[in-house]
Formats: C-alpha cells, sequence, structure tokens
C-alpha cells in the first residue's frame, strides 16, 4: 500500500509540472504521424510533369556564354515556361538565359512570377496576392532573399515561394505545412529557431517525462496488482 | 466519470505503458546526441573555397546531348575532383560525362578513395573503398552503385560514394547508428526506420493522446479533491474569521461556487 501511495504522488506531482507539454508531445506526435509527409511537402499542389531535354535546336556553347557572363562557374539546361534555358552561375550570382538565343530572362518580374506560379499550381484557385520580398520570411528563412511570394485564394492557403533569379521552385507551403511546423515547434520545445533537438529546455524536460513514464509503469504494477489480489 | 476515466487511463498505460518509457527514453537520446556529430559534420571539410571558374574549350551541351544514348532530363556543369564534368540524369539515375571529350567518367575505387579523403578531416586511416551491391540500411532512400569507405577513428565514421556522380551521399558514424537505432524505437518502423506515418505508430500517438487528456482530467479533478479536503477543516474556524474581519469572501465559499 504505501510504495503504491509513493508511486501514485510522484506520478501526479510529475504530471502537475510536465502535463501540459506531455499533452502537447502527444498531441504533436499524432499530427506528425497521422498526415503523410508527402502531404505536407505539398508534392501534390504543383505539376511534375518532366520533359526530356531537346536536341532539336541548336544551344549556345558555354565559351560564348562566358564571353558575356564573365568568371562562369556552373550551367545547368531546363525547360523553363515552356522554354529550354540556361541557369547560369557566376559565384553566388544566378541569371537564366534562353539557350538558344542567350537573351536573358532574369530577374523575373511580376508577370513572369505570375505565369510561372499559375504553371505550376494544380488547383485552380485564383492568386490572392504575389509580392518581391527583400527578407525571407519565416516560413522560409533557409532560402535565399530576394523572393517571389505568391499566395492562392484556396483553402489550404497555398503559398509558392519562386526564386527571381534562378526561376526555380524554392518552397511550397500551406496550412497543414504550417501546422506541422507549429506542432514541431512543441514538440523538440526550440521556440526561436523551430529546430535545435539540444536545447537544454528540450533535454531537461525529457528527463522528467522519462521519469513520467517510469512512475506511471511502476503505477501499473500496484494498480493492477493490488486488484488481484482483491 | 472520473472513475471511468481513471479506468481508461490505466488500461490504455497498461497497453501502452512500455511505448512511453521508450518515447521519453528515446527522445531524451536523440536530444542528448549532438545533432552535429550525427550528421557527421565534425569529420568533414570545410569546402568553403570559391568554386572554379568553368574552363574554356569544353564541348558543348548540344554535343553532349546529340551523342546521349538515352533521353536527358537534366544537364549540369560539375567538377569531379580536378575534372570538369556534364552530369546527366534521367528520372532518379544520374551519369558522368566529361566535359573534354563527352567520354564517360567511371567513379572507380581509385577516384572513390580520392573523393573520401578530400572530405575527410580526422585522424582515420581510410580503408580501401567497397562496393556495395545494394544499398545497406546506412544508404537507405538512395539509388545505385555506392562506394563505402570506412575510416578507423573513434566515431567509426564510414562515407558513403555514389558510383554514378561522385558525390558523398551520406557520412555516418557512432553517434548516427545509435541515434538511429532510437529513431527506430521512437516512430515505431522497426523495418526500414524511416516511415513514421506507419499505422502503428498513428494508432500508438492515438492511445497516447488519449492518456493525455484522461490524465488532464484525472489531473484537475484529484488536485480539486485535495484542495476541498485540505481546506475544509480550515474553513470551519480560521479562515471564516478571517472573512469575518476583513469583509472579504473566504476561500470556503469561493470552493462552493466551484462544486
Amino acid at each position: 500500500m504505501k510504495p503504491a501511495f509513493w508511486a501514485r504522488r510522484v506520478h501526479k506531482w510529475i504530471a502537475l509540472f510536465i502535463g501540459v507539454q506531455a499533452l502537447l508531445w502527444m498531441l504533436s506526435g499524432l499530427y506528425m504521424t497521422a498526415i503523410s509527409i508527402d502531404t505536407i511537402h505539398g508534392d501534390h499542389l504543383v505539376h511534375r510533369d518532366v520533359q526530356p531535354l531537346s536536341t532539336s535546336q541548336p544551344l549556345l556553347h558555354p565559351d560564348a556564354l562566358a564571353q558575356q557572363y564573365p568568371g562562369l562557374t556552373s550551367l545547368r539546361l531546363k525547360r523553363f515556361m515552356g522554354k529550354q534555358v540556361f541557369e547560369l552561375q557566376q559565384g553566388n550570382t544566378f541569371t537564366i538565359v534562353d539557350a538558344r538565343t542567350g537573351a536573358r530572362m532574369s530577374p523575373l518580374n511580376k508577370p513572369m512570377a505570375r505565369s510561372l506560379a499559375e504553371s505550376l499550381y494544380v488547383g485552380n484557385a485564383p492568386i490572392r496576392t504575389i509580392e518581391l520580398l527583400d527578407d525571407a520570411p519565416q516560413e522560409v528563412s533557409n532560402r535565399p532573399a530576394p523572393i517571389w511570394r505568391v499566395e492562392f485564394a484556396d483553402r489550404n492557403e497555398t503559398t509558392l515561394y519562386l526564386s527571381p533569379h534562378s526561376g526555380e521552385l524554392l518552397a511550397k507551403r500551406h496550412d497543414l505545412w504550417r501546422w506541422f511546423d507549429l506542432l514541431w515547434m512543441l514538440h523538440i520545445m526550440d521556440y526561436d529557431e523551430r529546430s535545435d533537438v539540444n536545447n537544454l529546455l528540450l533535454r531537461t524536460t525529457s528527463i522528467i517525462g522519462l521519469m513520467f513514464a517510469l512512475s506511471g509503469l511502476w503505477l501499473l504494477v500496484y494498480s493492477f496488482g493490488r486488484r488481484r489480489r482483491a | 466519470m472520473t472513475r471511468w476515466m481513471r479506468s481508461m487511463h490505466k488500461w490504455v498505460g497498461l497497453v501502452l505503458a512500455v511505448q512511453f518509457v521508450l518515447w521519453m527514453a528515446s527522445g531524451l537520446v536523440m536530444s542528448l546526441l549532438d545533432h552535429e556529430r550525427v550528421e557527421g559534420e565534425h569529420h568533414r571539410a570545410n569546402h568553403a573555397q570559391a568554386a572554379k571558374t568553368w574552363p574554356t574549350g569544353t564541348l558543348s551541351p548540344s554535343q553532349v546531348l546529340a551523342a546521349a544514348r538515352r533521353p536527358v532530363e537534366g544537364l549540369e556543369t560539375r567538377w569531379v575532383r580536378d575534372q570538369p564534368v556534364y552530369r546527366l540524369s534521367e528520372g532518379s539515375s544520374v551519369w558522368l560525362v566529361r566535359a573534354a571529350d563527352g567520354r564517360p567518367l567511371r567513379v572507380d575505387a581509385v577516384m572513390a578513395a580520392a573523393i573520401a579523403a578530400a572530405d575527410y578531416v580526422g585522424e582515420g586511416a581510410a580503408s580501401a573503398p567497397e562496393p556495395l551491391a545494394r544499398p545497406t540500411s546506412e544508404v537507405r532512400g538512395h539509388e545505385g552503385p555506392i562506394w563505402r569507405v570506412a575510416f578507423r577513428d573513434a566515431d567509426d565514421t564510414t562515407l558513403y560514394i555514389s558510383a554514378w556522380d561522385g558525390r558523398i551521399l551520406e557520412r555516418r558514424n557512432r553517434s548516427w547508428r545509435l541515434f538511429d537505432v532510437f529513431w527506430m524505437l521512437h516512430i515505431m518502423d522497426y523495418g526500414k526506420r524511416e516511415n513514421f506515418n506507419n499505422p502503428l505508430v498513428i494508432m500508438a500517438a492515438s492511445g497516447g493522446l488519449w492518456i493525455a487528456l484522461s490524465g488532464v482530467w484525472l489531473l484537475v479533478t484529484s488536485f480539486r479533491l485535495v484542495a476541498r479536503k485540505r481546506l475544509a477543516p480550515l474553513s470551519s474556524d480560521s479562515a471564516h474569521k478571517k472573512t469575518r474581519l476583513t469583509g472579504q469572501p473566504g476561500l470556503d465559499e469561493n470552493l462552493k461556487q466551484n462544486d
């Protein structure tokens, strides 16, 4: 009877301290496991039809491009809005040019960003806002700025982020993602960067959490044992 | 209601007890293991040097595409060691073509050893690159032939290099291997250790949420009961007197409102 009393007491007092966090761990854990990570990544929000590169038209030689873009470090041939383009890199600077004529296509202006976003987006909701941001917002904090943000007027508040320099789709965000991100923050208890799993608060709370679970296990032994004796 | 809650808290707890301990223990271990070490960053050479200028006189992308015997979806320039190459891709498969003469570049054992040595910092001696016939669990999620290079250091660092394009696919070590076991226990995917959307963990998490919710219920009711028991004798004498003295409503009256 006495150990059972203590087990209950310990379990209850720990619960008083970290009960809310334990609830958040379970709630966030259930959300993160129950919704497919592919859905969270938003793969279903954009078209992914990859076509082979065409060899029918002659493309510019890198030497010719290097004359126009000195210090050329790398180049990539890709499809961009129905055309074949070179994505050129001079150190950290990106430029896209028509692969046949060399005509410069970047930085993307607003109509280009609009039509690129529309060509990528799977849904049929109209664009709500489109804005070139000088600082990447929190939800795309690790992406380079400036960045085009294109918000669609759908229920999921889909937002596509595009690079004005490389024309790449840098990120897809939507409400399911935003909830995941918030719950992940609560799960790992890093309320600033939402990425540091080694923070002291999480470590401390985890130790208490382990004691919580062990005290529950301990309590189970008594609470079922007693019933059998009775 | 509370009785039923207590009973259900206990019975679901019985089913999930061991998993609760495992969730907390594995969460604790993953939090204690330094993420930089788990990722193998501490044995990784810093390649922040300026990117090399692409040389003149190479083959053009048109020539490379024309010579390819299969459809190409992606084409980009790369450096493998000191060689400029074109990296071509179709679907998930990739291959290299030398930019100088258009001949295919194979990442052989000698090249894999050089790539591994250039990426590594530390005191460990490298093993001879070993070809993997099929990806092991340490390189799950990757395709194609892979070279494995193990370093004899305290962390048992192992680098995996793609034989397709010479990329470092993974940097594994003891911290990662430990982390991976606890990750498996945490997400309850005992096979491939990567799918945290599996039905088992979803069911366990649902049960866990039930335990947490019923626990909060029990906590609130149990502390309210204790408060009532402890304060009941107080209310009859001292607290009551204070109320009369100050004219403020006493604790007992607040409690009654809660009842």
